[in-house]
């Protein structure tokens, strides 16, 4: 059996959307026990969104749920009635984290905020999502990862400088305040297992998404510089761009930091005396004729397939790379060595790929432990294995409508 | 150096870990910086000529120099700098005498470039069997791109984000401010600092390796399902969300505004920051489907309304109506911005040739162990003689060392 760096470990997890259903994927994927405090009346709008197994949209057969909430459970709970509150309580004690990506205001109207999560277990490590964090001005605004991307800076910097600022095709903040949370969160856990003591990880999206800007509020405060976007440029060596290949909409990455690599691209594209070309032969020349540079490599690489192109020039040690499609990715060579991606089978959706880990642990690899869960498919699993309840305690639960 | 790791100990998430730090790209960097920012001792070991990362720019004032570099300074922040040639058998020593007392080492170099100085994961592993190594490349340490060259423009487009990026009418659009590197860092920093975990547990440490292209193609949201559910491959649309609308990036008089509704209420907030009170209450909104099928249609009607004003004033508005908006920030609006600087989001840092500034400092707040900016990026070879000593070399040694190009 495989090692689980977090076995042991169990979170009440009432995140949903991207955010937080992102960071407990990768804490699930390295084995802490996920519970997904869920309820029919307010589901996660995730469940409904695409891509679906099936025409009908049907419950269950989301693409977008199922993959950033498998290696978790979900029980059902009405979170309004009190007896519902009771177990959740039970299971904030029995449990090493709470994770949550409400607004600010979310948790404390559950009647679980900081002060009663403590009440209930002083050891507890509590991680919420806010947009904005609970301190500051900003705090009770709303705010989701594509707006977030916009409020935090991202998307000023992406795109071209001809045109509207874009946003990242897919959304960037609820991903990487995801990943921040992850890291904050076993950080956090570490210091509680070596001093008991539990916090609580503030962590605002927005805010960990500014922290992304690269050297943009350095050069601001140090130079008076406001950085600006340059579609796939780069503005201090050249070449740098993307490259149109053979076929329809196909292209190639190629970015060029030093003089000798970029002899290494002047002979691997059949025209070695570029590099001892005055235009060309240094990076600031370089960068001042950077057009008619593209130009020429341009018409080298619209010859070839954006793979060829690829392989062409990495095998002269030269930066360069295609520009995958998702499908392309799926089946690509390398990514099929590595073992990325995974595949498992759900009980409505049948046999799928998915995504995995994004990185190798030598001793404890991180892998998908279940399929997401169908909703509330685990409750009766929780209430009788990890709170001891009877089949008729269940029963009656059911019958007065809280696992619902 | 010893009395500083228990000092801060107390009170900090990494106080008792010291960071041997072999990288020095953005992959790499903000890894280590993520530990030294959360109290970690975070030995950056550099060649003699300094780290590459002094090269790049921007510099202050436009003066190059290898102390210069803002690129530098931003990500080696509370770092101490070694300088120390591996290329030399004694440099190599040193180096392992270090690695016996510390608890992570992170490295960005060539697939196989370590192990061919003798200082792989197996050798060091040998040394000190509690160590955690975390190695970052553009494709990870196995399989047919192993050994390709990398760089965030090369994993933007191989991890699959670059496709779905951009508008439709331009080629595939790279991710601003560097994206790729920055959401490898933060993978390799998750799974180090779960490694760490693991250890303290275990008592045994491990080899993580961290692939550039697949941290990027984790974060596509929902393209690689779309794929994989329906064979559908997504074509770059612009800032459109593929799904929720109004989620765009709209025009507004000085400049732009991001917004993201999801529910019909905050839809309806949308139509009330552009004044189209008949949009407000026409039915069509209430229904995700149909309003994001007729966006075509509806958007001009928003944006003519959002054309009449700043991004600040629609943004504090448009949040009060209840709209998920922001306005799409550039640096100065960060740097300025009231909510950051009242949330400690920036700390002032001294450095003796950049001088004083303000930076990013830690952005997650922790109540019990916040982010603490002990000092400015280090310059070159600062702690060399400090570290040395703290491994039992003694001046006559050090001078040797000085000598023989070793440090």
């Amino acid at each position: 059996m495989l090692k689980d760096a977090l076995a042991g470990f169990r979170c009440v997890d009432f995140s949903w959307v991207f955010a937080g259903p992102y960071c407990g994927q990768l804490l699930g994927d390295l084995g802490m026990e996920m519970i997904k405090i869920e309820c029919r009346k307010r589901m996660d709008v995730v469940r409904n969104y695409p891509p679906f197994a099936f025409e009908d949209r049907r419950l269950n057969s989301s693409g977008y749920w199922n993959t950033h909430n498998r290696s978790k459970y979900s029980i059902n709970l009405d979170m309004k009635s009190e007896k519902a509150r009771e177990i959740i309580t039970r299971l904030i004690a029995m449990s090493d984290l709470v994770l949550e990506n409400f607004s600010a205001r979310g948790m404390k109207a559950l009647g679980f905020d900081y002060e009663r999560l403590l009440e209930i277990n002083p050891r507890i490590v509590y991680c919420s999502m806010a947009g904005f964090g609970h301190r500051g001005p900003y705090k009770n605004y709303v705010a989701y990862g594509p707006m977030q991307e916009s409020q935090a800076g991202i998307v000023n910097l992406t795109g071209w400088p001809d045109g509207q600022p874009s946003r990242v095709g897919t959304s960037y903040p609820d991903a990487a305040g995801g990943v921040s949370a992850a890291f904050s969160i076993v950080a956090a856990l570490r210091l509680a297992r070596r001093t008991g003591k539990g916090q609580w990880i503030d962590l605002g999206q927005t805010l960990t998404a500014v922290a992304l800007t690269d050297t943009a509020v350095i050069e601001y405060t140090v130079n008076g510089d406001v950085l600006q976007r340059n579609g796939d440029l780069h503005r201090f060596f050249a070449p740098h761009n993307i490259y149109p290949c053979s076929g329809d909409d196909q292209w190639c990455a190629i970015s060029v930091e030093s003089d000798s690599e970029f002899a290494s691209l002047a002979t691997a594209i059949g025209q070695p005396e570029l590099a001892q070309d005055a235009r060309f032969a240094m990076n600031a020349t370089r960068i001042q004729n950077r057009q008619a540079l593209d130009e020429l490599i341009s018409r080298w690489t619209a010859q070839y397939d954006h793979y060829d192109v690829m392989h062409r020039l990495q095998a002269a040690g030269v930066a360069a790379g295609a520009v995958l499609s998702t499908g392309e990715f799926v089946e690509d060579e390398h990514i099929k060595s590595r073992g990325f991606i995974e595949s498992f089978d759900h009980p409505v959706v049948g046999e799928k790929l998915y995504p995995g880990v994004p990185f190798k642990m030598s001793l404890t690899p991180g892998y998908i432990h279940r399929p997401a869960p169908c909703l509330g498919a685990d409750t009766e699993y929780i209430l009788k294995n990890l709170l001891g309840m009877s089949d008729e305690q269940i029963k009656q639960l059911d019958d007065e409508g809280i696992l619902v | 150096m010893a009395e500083d790791a228990e000092s801060s100990s107390a009170m900090s998430l990494f106080g008792d870990i010291l960071v041997i730090d072999l990288t020095s790209a953005i992959r790499g960097m903000h890894c280590t910086k993520m530990f030294g920012d959360y109290g970690a001792e975070v030995i950056l070991v550099e060649p003699i000529g300094g780290s590459p990362a002094r090269r790049r720019g921007p510099f202050a004032n436009g003066k190059r120099g290898p102390e210069t570099s803002l690129h530098f300074a931003h990500y080696n922040r509370n770092k101490k700098s070694l300088t120390l040639n591996l290329h030399k058998t004694r440099a190599r020593e040193i180096l392992r005498d270090l690695v016996h007392s510390a608890d992570v080492l992170v490295e960005d170099w060539p697939v196989g470039a370590l192990d061919a100085l003798g200082l792989g994961f197996a050798e060091l592993h040998a040394i000190n069997p509690r160590l955690v190594m975390c190695s970052i490349t553009g494709f990870g340490q196995t399989g047919p791109y192993a050994g390709f060259k990398t760089s965030n423009i090369v994993e933007d487009a191989m991890g699959g984000l670059m496709g779905i990026t951009g508008p439709v009418d331009k080629p595939p659009t790279m991710t601003g401010a560097q994206q790729a590197e920055h959401i490898t860092a933060m993978h390799a920093a998750f799974a180090t600092a779960t490694a760490l975990l693991y250890r303290d547990l275990q008592n045994l440490g491990q080899h993580i390796d961290v692939s550039a292209q697949e941290c990027v193609a984790n974060v596509l949201e929902n393209a690689i399902e779309q794929y994989t559910y329906t064979g559908v491959v997504r074509k770059r649309a612009g800032s459109r969300h593929p799904t929720a609308w109004p989620c765009t990036v709209f025009p507004c008089k000085d400049g732009y505004i991001g917004m993201c509704c999801t529910q019909g209420k905050e839809v309806r907030g949308a139509a009330l920051l552009a004044e189209d009170y008949d949009l407000a209450d026409d039915p069509v909104l209430q229904n995700q489907f149909e309003r994001r099928a007729r966006a075509d249609e509806l958007e001009p009607r928003l944006i003519a309304g959002y054309m009449k004003y700043g991004k600040a004033e629609l943004f504090h508005k448009g949040q009060a109506l209840g709209c998920p908006i922001g306005m799409t920030s550039d640096a100065r609006d960060l740097a300025e911005d009231p909510h950051l600087n009242e949330v400690g989001f920036f700390a002032e840092f001294e450095h003796p040739v950049i001088g004083k500034f303000k930076d990013i400092a830690a952005p997650v707040y922790f109540t019990e162990t916040p982010g603490v900016m002990r000092s400015a990026a280090p310059l070159l070879g600062q702690h060399t003689a400090e570290i040395l000593h703290s491994v039992g070399l003694g001046e006559a040694e050090l001078s040797f060392l000085r000598t023989d190009g070793i440090i």
